[in-house]
């Protein structure tokens, strides 16, 4: 398999009231193409650092990231959003729907975004929100949905523009155990239909849905 | 993200929270609403002027006892013959009739308060005493009866032309024409009725008695009269006659006595005082518009902060500063141009209701003025909310609560 994300001596730092704070300190890891990635380690471990950068939202103090063979660590801003747009598919604890918005147009959301006509969006998004068993709540908005609902809105969401990797931060932290198996049922489906998926969890248990998992404590990866 | 994805988002947002969006426009159609009324009155109050100014004729010079404030003399008829050192006459009058030979026609006007009595009937009426020749000159025609004749003011006799209203307060439906009425205690006969002039700076000026100047004098026992008008028939002369007049008048009286002025100069004088005060308006008007802009300024921050969380959402799915910031650009412009059309109908319909009452005219400028300034003051104002909101690191906004 090709490797699709490469991290190559990462580090972040932060400037917090004067002081340095390491978050990442030259990690190095490759996430292949279709794999079912985990990231864990204790809250404040670089984790949640690590999966921002993964996903274009921080940038690198220092090293290299790449995108299949591209260098993508200091690309423009726009160029991220645009990278972020079409290959990366975000999953959040806190759902992240927007208030007020239908199901539906919070799901198309992405699609005004990639800057070009897209011709049926309702079509699409009706697709994949019955594809995660929303296809009678089209309209509702998230305060009108339950959590387990309110996320399943945010995979069908995540795959609006066909991205190459769902990266899901604590997608289930926010749920009930039987909900929160049904969510990781839904992005287990999704990596055996190819996508790559990445996860940062706590949980063993749902670190179990994972093919490998990336343990961080301190900035610093332990296994991968 | 398309130009009709920016409206369309924009719209959505604003629909969202419908009475925000609402308030917000609402500074923008009061501003812009009384930009155009205020402005409405003032050119109405202007066109009212010169149409005046027209009827009086531009070839109308006006001579006045002692240096005149223009303002003063808004073309009325009324108050005393003039101060202490009034030195116009009747003589004087005569002596222009006489000399100045590039005037066709000359008339003195003299004017006082008295008490009109007719049966049971009493009122205070402004009374002028004039010449015959008043008729062609102020272009007051008589609708019934007729004017004096050139004898009746020769011999002094008690014969009164009647304005309109006076007529009605007096003898309601009655015919005037042959009755005897009493004027400051002596009786007097009605010949004739004017037509009617209508009203103008609220002062109605068919309100009024007029008798020959000599009766004016001998029952008033005045000799002074407040103006005389000289009528100088060729509109191309009338800088020419004016001269004449003045270098006649400094015969009789020195420069600081006596003032000529032509329609021109007063309407002109006129016109200029009320376009300060018409743009005076304007600019009163537009600072609520300003206020307006303030307003929306305001509650964009306020929509900024309550939709970080969204910001950071937007972003996360791919949005670039650029279409953050244009989001928030397009909802203030669309606020304030949907407020501006809102308040450009409300204030030309409001000048058109209010055109019953007084006249006025919507000119085409303060429309422009108005939507444009609202259209300014929107997208300005939206502009530090907006690259605020395009700023937000998106990591941030997400986890803001």
């Amino acid at each position: 398999m090709k490797p699709l994300i490469t991290l190559k001596n990462v580090s972040r730092t932060y400037e917090l009231d004067g002081v340095s704070v390491h978050a990442l300190n030259l990690v190095s890891t490759t996430i292949k193409e279709g794999e079912f990635v985990a990231i864990m380690g204790p809250s404040g471990s670089g984790k949640s650092t690590l999966m921002h950068i993964v996903g274009l939202l921080d940038t690198p103090s220092n090293g290299k990231l790449y995108y299949r063979d591209k260098r993508i660590e200091s690309l423009s801003e726009t160029e991220r959003a645009k990278l972020r747009n079409r290959v990366v598919g975000f999953v959040f604890q806190q759902f992240n729907l927007i208030k007020r918005v239908s199901a539906i147009n919070n799901v198309i959301l992405p699609l005004i975004y990639r800057h070009e006509a897209v011709a049926d969006s309702r079509e699409l998004g009706k697709k994949l929100l019955e594809r995660v068993g929303l296809g009678d709540r089209l309209d509702h908005a998230p305060n009108q949905l339950s959590g387990g609902q309110q996320q399943r809105v945010a995979i069908a969401r995540a795959l609006i523009n066909d991205p190459e990797i769902i990266l899901a931060d604590e997608p289930t932290g926010n749920l009930d155990t039987k909900t929160g198996v049904q969510i990781m049922r839904i992005l287990k489906d999704l990596n055996n239909e190819g996508k790559t998926v990445i996860i940062v969890t706590h949980e063993e248990e749902i670190a179990k849905y994972a093919d490998r998992v990336i343990e961080i404590v301190d900035g610093n990866i332990q296994k991968a | 993200m398309t130009f009709i994805d920016t409206f369309q988002v924009a719209f959505r947002s604003l629909a969202i929270n419908k009475m925000r969006s609402g308030l917000m426009m609402l500074g923008v159609i009061i501003g812009v609403a009384s930009v155009i009324l205020l402005v409405s009155v003032g050119s109405g109050l202007q066109a009212f002027v010169t149409d005046q100014f027209d009827e009086l004729g531009t070839d109308l010079l006006t001579i006045f006892p002692g240096e005149l404030k223009f303002g003063d003399a808004a073309g009325r008829e009324g108050g005393p013959p003039g101060s202490a050192n009034n030195k116009l006459t009747r003589d004087v009058a005569e002596l222009l009739e006489r000399r100045a030979t590039l005037v066709n026609g000359i008339t003195p006007v003299a004017t006082t308060y008295a008490e009109t009595k007719y049966l049971g009937e009493e009122r205070t009426t402004g009374i002028l005493g004039t010449t015959t020749n008043y008729v062609d000159i102020r272009k007051s025609p008589t609708e019934k009866g007729r004017f004096f004749s050139r004898q009746e003011e020769s011999g002094a006799k008690r014969v009164a032309v009647l304005g309109a209203t006076t007529v009605d307060e007096l003898f309601g439906n009655r015919n005037p024409i042959g009755e005897e009425l009493k004027l400051a205690g002596k009786t007097f006969t009605v010949i004739g009725i004017f037509e009617s002039k209508g009203a103008a700076f609220g002062n109605d000026q068919d309100d009024l008695v007029a008798i020959p100047l000599t009766t004016f004098e001998r029952v008033f026992d005045l000799d002074k009269v407040s103006y005389i008008y000289a009528k100088v028939g060729d509109v191309e002369r009338v800088d020419q006659a004016k001269r004449q007049i003045e270098r006649i008048l400094l015969t009789q009286m020195d420069d600081e006595d006596v003032s000529v002025i032509g329609t021109e100069d007063l309407l002109e004088t006129v016109t200029s005082i009320l376009g300060v005060i018409t743009a005076g308006l304007g600019g009163i008007a537009a600072i609520s518009l300003v206020v307006g802009g303030i307003g929306i300024a305001n509650i964009m921050l306020v929509s900024v902060t309550e939709r970080i969380r969204e910001i950071g959402i937007r972003k996360a799915v791919g949005a670039t500063s650029r279409d953050i910031l244009l989001q928030f650009l397009t909802e203030a412009a669309v606020l304030s141009v949907i407020g501006g059309i809102a308040g450009i109908l409300i204030g030309v319909g409001g000048s058109l209701i209010l055109n019953n009452f007084v006249q006025t005219v919507v000119p085409l400028w303060s429309v422009v003025l108005g939507f444009s300034i609202s259209a300014i003051t929107g997208i300005t104002s939206g502009v530090g909310p907006a690259i605020k909101a395009a700023r937000m690191d998106p990591i941030a906004a997400l986890r803001y609560e």
